[in-house]
């Protein structure tokens, strides 16, 4: 793990203002650059097209898809006309519903996911062991495990998270295996010459040096773990973004399919954010790496 | 007999050859090598590519074994084809393209050794550190990750993050290859700086016969595959040495004396490389 480094104080400020100011300079360049006005454009283009596709011309197959008006309008009235807006209480429980069960799960995946994945690149043994059932395991679908996850946990909540963490936990202990695997062999060689024992390579080498890898993981485990509980949502879900999307195209209100489908998109983004912050954190020798 | 008034260091090669794949392709890479480094020796080995160079140093270092022979080091056997070598920090490898750890910062890279070994407190190792650190020239850097800082410089960290243990020999395997001339030379001046003040044995491998006569004790050529020690050249001029020594009448001899052994194996190597590919 990090050895805390004990700088001084002096050059920990000069750092932060370096930081701060290299970050101000990146700004003002990326306001310069053609890049946000690109970005803006590219959305505005996108609403366009939905909006006249939907709503002005009603292409056929469009018809009966809400447009942007009537899923804006209904996202920001105080009082919606199916019952979900930003005003009302029944948005944010689905949102926390649906974060609660993919916290459980992808905390759950990482836990058990990251050390299963490290101890499969370090030994060979436990690789051996472990590694041809996690291959046979890894490819099938998640939807596959439905059945069994029902008749393993007959409560309903229980088999969404169970779902949603399976999804996860190959994913993570994967990109786990891999990274442990790209470790050059020169590291250990060198931990080796300077004394290590095997709890000193594997905390010094193994952990850190896989560390990237385990991040990329967690990523597409957070995407996986998301697209998996709207499934699971969706077939036995009483709350959650998922059974608010299902059951607003049973009960025919349109435009609260499109209002959770963008929530689940920002939310995706945000949790993908989440990761992508605490790796930084963690890995500040990268961070530096990639810098100008 | 010893260099620099060392007294610990001195590794005995004793009939060593090697087989690499022994029941299949039978690869033989070292054939009977032999040699002995005094304590304190700076002993540079060179040869064409793949006469078994690093697989010497990587017997001696504990990364493989030997088929017959023995490797000793202060007198006592650490490699026989019974029992390899275990790696150890009294024979620490300065590697090809350098092992750095990039997720520690140069100071958390140098304390390293002392601090698994659990012979010094990090405190302590921080002291020793910033002490060699600071005799290297390198004390402005102890906070920079690897990747921020240029290969040179990487270069002597590692030597630094060698340094600190309580080593008896430093095993450097090609350190300055892909260096530009400019750099090797201050490099080079670094190194004998250190050799100087450190008193340690110095197992260098190098394609760089200028480079060999300018640092080495004695220059050791080996012959092409298989291995085996072709002539041992005595190295003498005075130290501590500096860049006037490359403008010596005897270092010129020297260069020569080195460069036709090397290139009758060079040539040799090179017709067996032309016949594996025809």
């Amino acid at each position: 793990m990090q050895i805390p480094s004990a700088k001084p104080k002096g050059d920990a400020v000069l750092a932060e203002i370096t930081n701060f100011e290299a970050m101000a300079f990146r700004l003002k360049q990326w306001i310069k650059s053609p890049r946000p006005y690109l970005m803006v454009a590219g959305l505005l283009l996108f609403l366009a097209v939905w909006y006249m596709t939907t709503e002005l011309f009603k292409l056929p197959r469009f018809e009966k898809l809400p447009g942007p008006v009537a899923v804006i309008r209904e996202w920001l009235s105080e009082d919606p006309s199916y019952g979900i807006s930003i005003y009302v209480s029944e948005y944010y429980l689905h949102i926390i519903k649906s974060m609660m069960r993919v916290f459980e799960a992808f905390g759950l995946a990482t836990l058990l996911g990251v050390p299963l994945g490290l101890f499969m690149g370090w030994k060979k043994v436990f690789r051996d062991y472990t590694f041809p059932i996690d291959e046979t395991l890894r490819p099938i679908p998640m939807l596959a495990w439905v059945p069994l996850a029902i008749l393993m946990w007959p409560a309903r909540e229980a088999a969404i998270v169970y779902l949603t963490f399976l999804a996860a936990f190959f994913a993570t202990t994967l990109n786990t295996l891999l990274g442990v695997e790209s470790i050059d062999e020169v590291y250990f060689r060198a931990a080796r010459c300077l004394g290590s024992k095997p709890r000193h390579i594997f905390f010094r080498v193994v952990v850190p040096g896989a560390l990237p890898y385990i991040f990329t993981g967690l990523q597409i485990s957070m995407g996986v773990a998301w697209f998996s509980l709207v499934a699971g949502e969706m077939l036995a879900g009483e709350y959650g973004l998922g059974y608010l999307i299902w059951n607003s195209f049973v009960m025919v209100q349109y435009p609260i399919i499109v209002i959770a489908m963008v929530t689940l998109g920002f939310i995706g983004w945000a949790s993908s954010a989440a990761i992508r912050f605490v790796g930084a954190l963690l890995m500040k020798w990268k961070v530096r790496e990639v810098s100008p | 007999m010893s260099n620099n008034g060392s007294t610990v260091g001195s590794v005995s090669i004793r009939n060593v050859t090697k087989i690499f794949d022994p029941e299949g392709a039978h690869v033989l890479a070292l054939d009977n090598c032999s040699l002995e480094i005094p304590a304190g020796e700076f002993c540079v080995i060179v040869g064409p590519s793949g006469c078994g160079k690093t697989t010497l140093l990587n017997a001696i270092a504990g990364f493989h074994g030997i088929s017959s022979g023995e490797i000793s080091l202060d007198g006592v056997p650490i490699c026989t084809p019974e029992k390899m070598a275990e790696p150890g920090a009294d024979r620490i490898v300065v590697f090809q393209n350098g092992a750095l750890f990039p997720w520690y910062t140069v100071m958390e890279n140098v304390i390293y050794g002392p601090v698994v070994q659990g012979k010094m407190t990090e405190a302590e190792a921080r002291q020793a550190a910033g002490k060699i650190l600071g005799e290297m020239g390198l004390q402005g850097i102890a906070n920079c990750y690897i990747n921020e800082i240029s290969s040179g410089m990487r270069r002597r960290v590692e030597i630094a993050r060698a340094m600190v243990n309580d080593l008896k020999i430093l095993l450097m395997d090609e350190p300055y290859r892909a260096m530009d001339a400019l750099t090797k030379s201050v490099m080079h001046k670094h190194l004998l700086d250190v050799y100087d003040r450190a008193h340690k044995t110095i197992f260098f491998i190098t394609h760089d016969l200028e480079e060999a006569i300018y640092l080495g004790s004695r220059v050791v050529v080996m012959t092409t595959r298989p291995g085996r020690i072709k002539k041992v050249i005595d190295v003498d001029i005075p130290r501590p040495r500096d860049l006037q020594v490359l403008a010596s009448e005897r270092y010129r001899e020297l260069k020569m004396e080195v460069l036709e052994a090397v290139q009758e194996e060079a040539r040799k190597a090179f017709e067996a490389g032309e016949r594996e590919f025809a």
